[in-house]
């Protein structure tokens, strides 16, 4: 199996870092990418070989990765997360928390909550559940190869009446 | 028609990419903040929340001169507060404006939508249930 793990772009994520760990040890076979965001601690990765972690990858290289991974799990940003729903690639969630210093705000919670309504992207908010999710790919998600058709038909009803309103503002 | 689309880097920004896509403008001339992390705008603000008023404040004139300078007839934004402020630059300066509420408020509009409700030609939501009066429901990105 072929597992993206991404922090985004902005800031370091410790608990999404533990997740890679936890599967990296239980999982020596698969192949694990990690972005780890600005500032985070690489060290703790030298030891399995079967991680390749990062702060950033160029954006070439995230597309190469994002491209082959069966299952994507990030943190509740919304570049991302529409990203994984119009490419159908199964993915899961784990918002930053703001209690937790993980960002300033709540805001992630709220994108993945409103994401998760509409769309079967399990959203989860401690390390050891997600772990445990990402370690049966039985389970993983599926119906998100619909999303892409879905997302067209929901924004050509938004296309028309967008155009609509700037004619008549 | 000249449009003047607006968003904070981010998820904001993100979204209104994908809106931009969708509209049928003969011109569109892109607002943003964080200028170092992107080029894709003409033009930047200072990011500030909504609860830093004094720092949007302080940006008016900007604001301003950045709708003058662009020769939009319509101001369109999907947030956040930078959003705001050039709504009512563009208000102020008589244009139509349009807020685009984010598909990540499903309970209850944002504070800078709600805020927008009071001068804005008009307020979306991505939320059927949170249309109203005053608010509006025309379709969703996602």
């Amino acid at each position: 199996m072929k597992v993206m793990f991404t922090a985004g772009t902005q800031f370091a994520f410790p608990r999404m870092a533990e997740v890679v760990q936890g599967v990296a040890r239980l999982q020596p076979e698969w192949a694990l990418v990690f972005q780890a965001g600005p500032g985070a601690t690489l060290e703790t990765f030298t030891e399995f070989s079967n991680v390749q972690a990062a702060e950033l990858f160029t954006a070439d290289r995230f597309q190469e990765f994002f491209d082959a991974a069966d299952l994507v799990v990030t943190h509740a940003g919304m570049g991302n997360i529409i990203a994984c729903l119009e490419h159908g690639k199964p993915c899961m969630l784990l918002p930053r928390q703001a209690r937790l210093g993980e960002h300033r705000n709540d805001h992630q919670i709220d994108t993945a909550r409103a994401i998760t309504q509409r769309y079967p992207v399990p959203v989860f908010n401690d390390t050891a559940s997600l772990a445990a999710a990402v370690l049966a790919p039985a389970n993983w998600p599926v119906g998100l190869k619909d999303a892409p058709s879905q997302m067209v038909t929901a924004r050509a009803e938004f296309t028309k009446g967008l155009n609509q309103l700037l004619q008549v503002l | 028609m000249k449009l003047l689309c607006v968003a904070s880097f981010g998820g904001h920004w993100v979204q209104l990419k994908r809106l931009a896509t969708l509209l049928d403008a003969e011109e569109l001339t892109f607002v943003s903040t964080d200028a170092g992390q992107h080029h894709g705008a003409a033009y930047y603000l200072e990011d500030f929340s909504i609860r830093e008023l004094w720092r949007g404040v302080r940006q008016l004139p900007r604001a301003l001169r950045i709708v003058r300078r662009s020769g939009a007839d319509v101001v369109l934004s999907t947030g956040a507060a930078p959003g705001l402020l050039m709504l009512f630059a563009g208000f102020v300066l008589g244009k139509k404006t349009v807020w685009v509420d984010s598909i990540a408020n499903s309970k209850r509009l944002s504070l800078s939508g709600r805020a927008a409700g009071f001068f804005a030609s008009r307020v979306l939501t991505q939320w059927p249930e949170l249309a109203g009066s005053r608010v509006h429901y025309l379709g969703r990105l996602l």
